[in-house]
């Protein structure tokens, strides 16, 4: 019987399998597909102090092997996601975890003693990586004091597992990593989505409102591996690898490159049931190959000298 | 209930640029409204990596059977239509809200072998009554004496076969306007409001003759008026510019199809204060509502076009 616990400073999760922000709505879109306690967490989609209407349409386009996307963080604001949305989900027997956003360092803090108030949340994941925000996100993100000043302010109002979400539009994406630690985070989860862009040659008009986007999807795989291997060997704190993974084969990748546990987000739209058999496909791998715990896996690719 | 199942291609018609695709599930299908819509898996090749969204043209519950109508326009939508018979397409089903179909007892007190029904309680909010309204296509609905809102007034015998009262079939007449591709979604559509007894016409535009394909399966099922914008089939012109707009009054219009044909039948209903609701084709990422991609934007802000859609009111939009 593999071990499929995976346990992080106060966050146990009953797998490695989560499913990323922006992709699984509030978990509720996908109960018809899987059955939900089966994950080993549920990252919601981003939420802000206040209401957000996002971008103007259209916000995606395909591209070769992923798309891109323009979203915006549109969501209700967190007093919603508190009255309406958390009580209907907060049962739901898996790690329900709140990605929160913000523009200002006062807006991550408001949203952080919210989120820390509510019993059944054992964790946030802090975006300071989102693309898509004109006004700050990506600024926090992309500098070292920029993470420093929102992972120190937001440790001090949230006492729960803090997890930093991780932009990969940047020049060394380990010292930001170690930045985070140094500040207090608990783990870092990367890759957020890259900055792309794609345009109609027929109409030669951008495809997106936002002109650039944010690329996600299999495409990106090979710089999210490629980053999370960086970061595992810059930091002691966990790291919680994504980008591009759709089968277990991409998870166990990631496990050995130095990840704890990873997250599926793109994959979920082609396939609704993919989190779950990436979970059972992991296992399969163990046992295939004599593992007995699964956490035995992170870090563990061979490299002869 | 959502699922993704397997179906296998059983039947396939083919025209210049589109493809009717009948496919049949090996499980009972789930209950489907008109107006719903499939994503299809079409992720075997670099430019192909999303689900492709298509309206349910026709569904068949004994033969576990699904109609698509794909028009060819990329490398998607030419992988479906190029699926061979036999082969399967994997599909999530069923998406989406449908469209409204209309319960006409606000009229019922008028009609005088109605008189006593109109002041039982249950029957005057009917049409409130969320269930209610797809009646005919609910298969637990079909035998009205197991309703409990309908007990009592079931045992009036008038109310037995509502459809046979002459008055209430022309009680609502209604127009189905589709556009080019978009008459996919009306098939169906028709098929429902023919069940309920509800006075219909479908009014189907193209570019051209070749545009316009399942002419005979849709006059199998109602009167068919037709416009091409270069006359070869039909009257010529837009929709909104055939003959029927000045012979006849109605009371509900439903339309799909391109944008700006949706747009100029919205701006006819809002002049003439007919109730109007159209089908949407944003583009779509998930299909199920948690991704946020496909918005449309609304009296109630960015809503989804896969979840509070692809049916809208017109009196919800801004356009």
């Amino acid at each position: 019987m593999v071990n499929e616990t995976i346990k992080l400073k106060g966050l146990t999760l009953k797998n490695p399998v989560m499913t990323a922000s922006g992709t699984f709505g509030y978990g509720e879109e996908y109960a018809d597909f899987i059955d939900l306690s089966q994950l080993g967490g549920i990252l919601v989609k981003g939420t802000t102090l206040n209401h957000r209407e996002g971008n103007p349409y259209p916000r995606m386009a395909e591209t070769p092997s992923g798309m891109l996307n323009a979203v915006g963080l549109q969501n209700k604001g967190i007093d919603y996601f508190v009255e309406t949305i958390y009580p209907r989900i907060k049962d739901i027997d898996t790690n329900i975890i709140v990605n929160v956003s913000g523009s200002t360092i006062e807006d991550y803090c408001a949203v952080a003693e919210k989120v820390n108030a509510l019993e059944n949340i054992p964790a946030i994941e802090l975006n300071v990586s989102c693309p898509n925000v004109k006004q700050g996100g990506m600024a926090f993100g992309v500098t070292c004091s920029g993470i420093e000043q929102v992972v120190t302010a937001v440790r001090k109002v949230y006492d729960k597992h803090l997890m930093v979400k991780l932009s990969p539009n940047v020049t060394n994406i380990a010292e930001l990593a170690m930045s985070a630690e140094a500040s207090g985070a608990d783990s870092v989860s990367l890759i957020n989505t890259l900055l792309g862009m794609a345009i109609n040659a027929e109409t030669r008009r951008p495809k997106l409102s936002t002109i650039t986007g944010g690329l996600s999807g299999a495409c990106v795989k090979p710089i999210a591996l490629r980053m999370v291997w960086q970061v595992s060997k810059a930091v002691k704190i966990p790291v919680i690898g994504l980008g591009g993974i759709s089968s277990a084969t991409d998870a166990i990748e990631f496990l050995l490159a130095g990840a704890s546990a990873i997250e599926i987000g793109t994959a979920n739209f082609i396939d609704p049931a993919i989190s779950v058999k990436v979970a059972k496909g992991i296992v399969d791998y163990c046992e295939r190959h004599g593992i007995e715990n699964i956490s035995d896996l992170t870090g563990a690719m061979i490299v002869e000298n | 209930m959502k699922k993704i199942t397997d179906f296998r291609l059983i039947e396939k018609k083919e025209w210049a640029r589109s493809t009717s695709l009948l496919l049949q599930s090996d499980e009972p299908l789930e209950e489907i409204k008109a107006g719903q819509f499939v994503q299809v898996r079409v992720d075997d090749a670099q430019h192909t990596y999303l689900r492709r969204p298509i309206s349910i043209h026709d569904v068949d519950y004994q033969n576990r059977t699904i109609t698509l109508l794909v028009l060819r326009v990329g490398e998607g939508t030419n992988k479906m239509s190029d699926t061979e018979i036999g082969d399967t397409l994997n599909i999530i089903y069923p998406l989406g809200n449908g469209f409204t179909i209309p319960v006409e007892t606000q009229n019922v007190a008028s009609v005088p072998e109605m008189q006593n029904v109109a002041y039982v309680p249950e029957m005057q909010n009917v049409a409130s009554v969320p269930e209610m309204q797809n009646v005919a296509s609910v298969p637990e609905m079909q035998n009205v004496t197991s309703v409990p809102e309908m007990q009592n007034v079931a045992s009036v015998p008038e109310m037995q076969n509502v459809a046979s009262v002459p008055e209430m079939q022309n009680v609502a007449s209604v127009l189905l306007i589709g556009g080019g591709i978009g008459i996919a979604p009306l098939y169906y559509l028709g098929k429902m409001l023919k069940e309920k007894g509800v006075n219909f016409k479908f009014l189907l535009g193209g570019r051209s003759k070749s545009d316009l394909i399942m002419l005979e399966e849709f006059a199998s099922v109602g009167e068919v008026l037709i416009t091409t914008n270069d006359g070869s089939l039909g009257e010529q012109g837009f929709v909104t510019q055939h003959s029927v707009w000045q012979k006849e009054k109605f009371d509900m219009i439903y339309t799909c199809g391109p944008k700006p044909m949706m747009m100029a039948v919205t701006k006819i209903a809002r002049e003439n204060n007919i109730e109007c609701e159209v089908s949407l084709e944003n583009l779509m990422a998930c299909g199920l509502g948690a991704c946020l991609c496909c918005v449309e934007n609304t009296i109630e802000g960015n809503v989804c076009v896969c979840k509070e859609g692809p049916v809208m009111n017109i009196n919800k939009l801004l356009w």
